[in-house]
């Protein structure tokens, strides 16, 4: 993980078992911003979104005493709003393309036959096509620059395999494009 | 071409992040997150008692404690105080198969239990003198008895229940099985040497 739980967290973590609750609210007041925003990457309704990131901090304190202080405490808070917001999504059944149907085939690396700031606009509208789970995987390795490591443990999933998902994601995003371009 | 492409990829998603409006919690976010925190402690106080109560009833209408109406029968007050005899064994329609299991096995051992043909030759001549001796009565006696010491038993149980559900229901299943064993021992060795 990129880093470990600090010391005032793990006191604050230890009182909380011990049973005051109200020591949580540190949690809640210091990282709700980050933990709506992430929650907002993977769903656009505003509302929707404040609800997911409160249940998450609902479900992270009521498994409080499951966190091993292997990842800091926001990344594991991050990890159960990844889960929680991938369950909604799943309730309310959306479809998205399969990843895993596309071909792999080495020529879709090719070059488009376009300037530079006409692909970055075809990358963004290719973006938009996935689905929130490829998007947030995209957002996390190339835009957080988390380590593959870290975002395995949020998306609980092997880093190798979530190598090779990005393999595929950048595959299916220069085929969007290409059609796109067409 | 991969670079370049991962370097169109990160514009693209740094321009994306420009636009996408930044989200701020609402002013009673944190409030609302700690009235979930404490909502459960208060519903779990009525919570188990409550699947306490509905799972010994539960129980109780399985193991047959508790009769529906119809098979409700009233208890023969006068053969029970004044004469230990009953002409006529009641109709049965209890659909408890324990209870039936019960006496089906006492019926069982009283025939295995048959004391010699000279025994009863004996016991044949003194009948004129001795009052006849229904083994139908015990047969009632022990399942009245099996079914108050079932009931005692259940109600003990559910007085327990609340704080330990699931402990004390196999704690208390096996009392009952344990205690329903000795009873039928006890009513086996009581109308062998009441009786014969």
């Amino acid at each position: 993980m990129s880093k470990n739980i600090d010391t005032e967290e793990q006191q604050r973590i230890g009182r909380i078992l011990d049973g005051r609750s109200e020591e949580y609210a540190y949690f809640v007041r210091t990282y709700s911003r980050q933990v709506l925003d992430f929650v907002s990457r993977l769903i656009n309704d505003a509302g929707d979104a404040e609800e997911l990131a409160q249940d998450a901090f609902v479900r992270a304190y009521r498994s409080l005493s499951q966190f091993d202080g292997r990842s800091s405490w926001i990344t594991w808070a991050l990890r159960i709003a990844y889960h929680t917001t991938m369950n909604h999504l799943k309730r309310r059944q959306l479809r998205w393309l399969n990843i895993d149907d596309l071909p792999l085939s080495d020529t879709i690396d090719d070059d488009l036959n376009t300037d530079s700031e006409e692909r970055i606009q075809l990358m963004e509208t290719a973006i938009d096509t996935l689905p929130p789970n490829e998007q947030m995987l995209l957002h996390l390795y190339y835009y957080d620059d988390r380590p593959l490591k870290d975002i395995a443990y949020i998306m609980d999933a092997e880093p190798s395999v979530l190598a090779t998902r990005l393999h595929r994601i950048r595959k299916k995003l220069l085929l969007i494009m290409k059609e796109n371009e067409q | 071409m991969n670079e370049q492409n991962d370097k169109i990829i990160r514009e693209a998603l740094r321009r994306r992040e420009a636009r996408r409006p930044k989200p701020q919690p609402s002013a009673d976010f944190c409030d609302k997150v700690m009235q979930q925190i404490e909502q459960p402690k208060r519903r779990h106080v009525w919570l188990y008692p409550a699947i306490g109560v509905a799972a010994a009833i539960a129980l109780l209408f399985s193991v047959g404690t508790i009769p529906s109406n119809q098979d409700i029968e009233k208890p023969n007050l006068v053969a029970k105080t004044d004469t230990m005899k009953v002409k006529e064994r009641p109709v049965q329609k209890k659909k408890d198969t324990e209870v039936a299991d019960t006496a089906n096995m006492v019926k069982e051992i009283l025939q295995m239990s048959k004391p010699p043909r000279h025994y009863m030759a004996k016991l044949e001549t003194q009948e004129e003198n001795v009052p006849e001796s229904d083994p139908m009565d015990a047969y009632e006696l022990a399942e009245r008895a099996i079914a108050e010491e079932e009931q005692r038993i259940a109600m003990e149980m559910m007085n327990q229940m609340n704080s330990s559900i699931q402990a004390d229901f196999q704690e208390m299943t096996r009392e009952i099985r344990q205690r329903g064993e000795r009873m039928t021992q006890q009513v086996e060795i009581a109308i062998s040497d009441d009786t014969y």
